[in-house]
């Protein structure tokens, strides 16, 4: 199943989370139990730095909560404070799968050959291990994630 | 990790499909290309039978298109004729990602799980080698397949 992954081709790798806007967490994990058959999510107040929504300096803060299943991470997520996409999606769609989140190895080539197509990111923040940025691709907006181990969560 | 899950707990399997709804299958095919890099997708209309839709019988069509990477499989849908599930989607919340799939061993004792929470399937069909239902759990619309190795697209 391995297949070629490759930001100079634009070949993204398979997904490797499912993220989830919610306006209620809690109310959002006791369905994932009740229904998926979740035990437990590991939830996180991330303290990121870096933060940007649109090109501008971003405040935002949130609650999220992860479980993996399998391949799969459930990654659900409230808005605490701040502008963000998730707000806006919410606001615009109502609660829903957000985006989807995949695993890269170079941030920065993603980020260069996103744009030479016209793309920019549109959030993106940084915590200990892990970068973050999205992108406003068509159809599915799409995460990608550099992770050092310790940014590792489930 | 296809281990199937387990219904009379509900405890879903991983994830094995993104279902996306569209309006125009062939624009959300080409960007998937370019911007996620997809080579090629399967196109079918299948020729389901027992075709049900909110509890009633339904005459509906779809386009289907499917690709793979690794583990997950990208399915885009487009409506071609009658009531479906994914209108009521498209009408409230637009384009978008729709729905979860998982592959079980038994449809049959998952609907009956779910019904035991008060769960109904709203949408269900059968062709050559494969079962599906669509089931309003709360958060995200669940679909479960139950598939022999004919019914198997990608």
């Amino acid at each position: 199943m391995a297949n070629k992954v490759d930001p100079e081709e634009l070949i993204l790798p398979e997904p490797s989370h499912v993220g989830y806007a919610t306006v209620d967490i809690e109310r959002s994990i006791g369905n994932f139990k009740k229904y998926w058959g979740i035990e437990s999510f590991v939830k996180m107040v991330p303290e990121y730095f870096n933060r940007k929504y649109y090109g501008e300096p971003g405040d935002f803060r949130m609650q999220f909560a992860f479980a993996r299943v399998g391949n799969m991470v459930y990654e659900l997520i409230q808005v605490l404070e701040g502008k963000t996409l998730y707000g806006d999606f919410i606001k615009d769609h109502g609660e829903g799968i957000h985006h989807l989140g995949y695993e890269v190895s170079d941030l920065d080539k993603w980020i260069e050959a996103y744009k030479r197509t016209g793309r920019e990111p549109i959030m993106s923040a940084e915590r200990v291990g892990l970068k973050i940025v999205y992108f406003d691709t068509p159809e599915i907006t799409v995460e990608l994630l550099e992770r050092a181990p310790e940014g590792k969560v489930v | 990790m296809g281990d199937g899950g387990d219904p009379e707990r509900l405890i879903l399997p991983e994830p094995t499909h993104v279902g996306f709804v569209t309006h125009d299958i062939k624009r959300a095919m080409a960007h998937l290309q370019q911007y996620f890099g997809i080579g090629a997708f399967t196109e079918m209309t299948p020729d389901y039978s027992n075709k049900r839709c909110y509890g009633e019988p339904e005459d509906f069509q779809t386009q289907l298109a499917f690709a793979r990477v690794g583990n997950m499989v990208y399915e885009l849908i487009q409506v071609l004729r009658g009531r479906t599930i994914y209108q009521a989607l498209m009408k409230e919340h637009g384009e978008g990602i729709h729905h979860l799939g998982y592959e079980v061993s038994d449809l049959a004792r998952w609907a009956m799980a779910y019904k035991a929470v008060g769960i109904e399937p709203i949408m269900s069909g059968e062709r050559i080698g494969l079962k599906w239902a669509y089931f309003d759990t709360p958060e995200i619309i669940v679909e479960l397949l139950e598939r022999t190795p004919e019914g198997r697209v990608v």
